[in-house]
């Protein structure tokens, strides 16, 4: 077994709690290859005020029935 | 039992996400996020409103908190750079990725990410209720 293609065919008749082991192996070795966790995304007030407003008009919409 | 994945975007004290918030027991909904959320929120709340910050310390500890999935940050990598960490940790963890950012995640909205529902929060409690699904009763109340 050396191709992508073979490896995930492999990895998807794995049982779900070894799926899950998978990935969190795979995670682990990136982070030991030096796969920093990036810096925290810097957001806009703009945006952040953007979010809150969308949200609250969501909330009309569902609550108008649609 | 859907698996909801909560992003920093989703903070709002009247919005569709707080109502996911306090409807999520009685509708068997897990919120989930990660360590990088806590630090975008760390990074970004403190500078919007004294409200918003106490509307996210009300849902911390309600929070089921995964492990971050870091992915790597490559030329030719074939996931967008921004928004890959929130989007590869709710993948490994949810259901569901709720998200008000439409600047970086936009056009994965209402789509599936390798089976990774991609909602905001008003349209999951839509899909929610067309599906005949939700509870808007039992739940947390804050």
């Amino acid at each position: 077994m050396s191709t992508l293609a073979e490896i995930e065919a492999a990895a998807d008749a794995l049982p779900p709690q070894e799926k899950q082991e998978l990935f969190l192996f795979l995670s682990a070795r990136l982070r030991a290859e030096g796969v920093p966790r990036p810096e925290p995304r810097l957001f806009t007030l703009e945006q952040m005020h953007g979010w809150a407003t969308d949200d609250e008009a969501d909330m009309k919409r569902f609550h108008g029935g649609e | 039992m859907t698996r909801v994945f909560w992003p920093a975007s989703c903070a709002s004290d009247r919005g569709a996400s707080r109502a996911i918030f306090e409807w999520a027991v009685g509708n068997d909904w897990t919120r989930v996020s990660t360590p990088y959320v806590l630090d975008e929120v760390g990074r970004n709340l403190p500078r919007l409103t004294v409200a918003a910050t106490s509307v996210w310390n009300t849902f911390q500890p309600r929070l089921w908190m995964a492990t971050d999935v870091l992915t790597i940050d490559r030329r030719g990598a074939f996931l967008p750079t921004k928004d890959r960490p929130i989007l590869v940790s709710a993948l490994a963890w949810a259901d569901v990725l709720l998200t008000l950012d439409r600047a970086d995640f936009g056009n994965l909205l209402n789509q599936s990410f390798y089976g990774l529902n991609v909602l905001t929060p008003g349209d999951f409690l839509l899909t929610e209720r067309r599906a005949g699904r939700l509870s808007t009763g039992a739940g947390e109340r804050t």
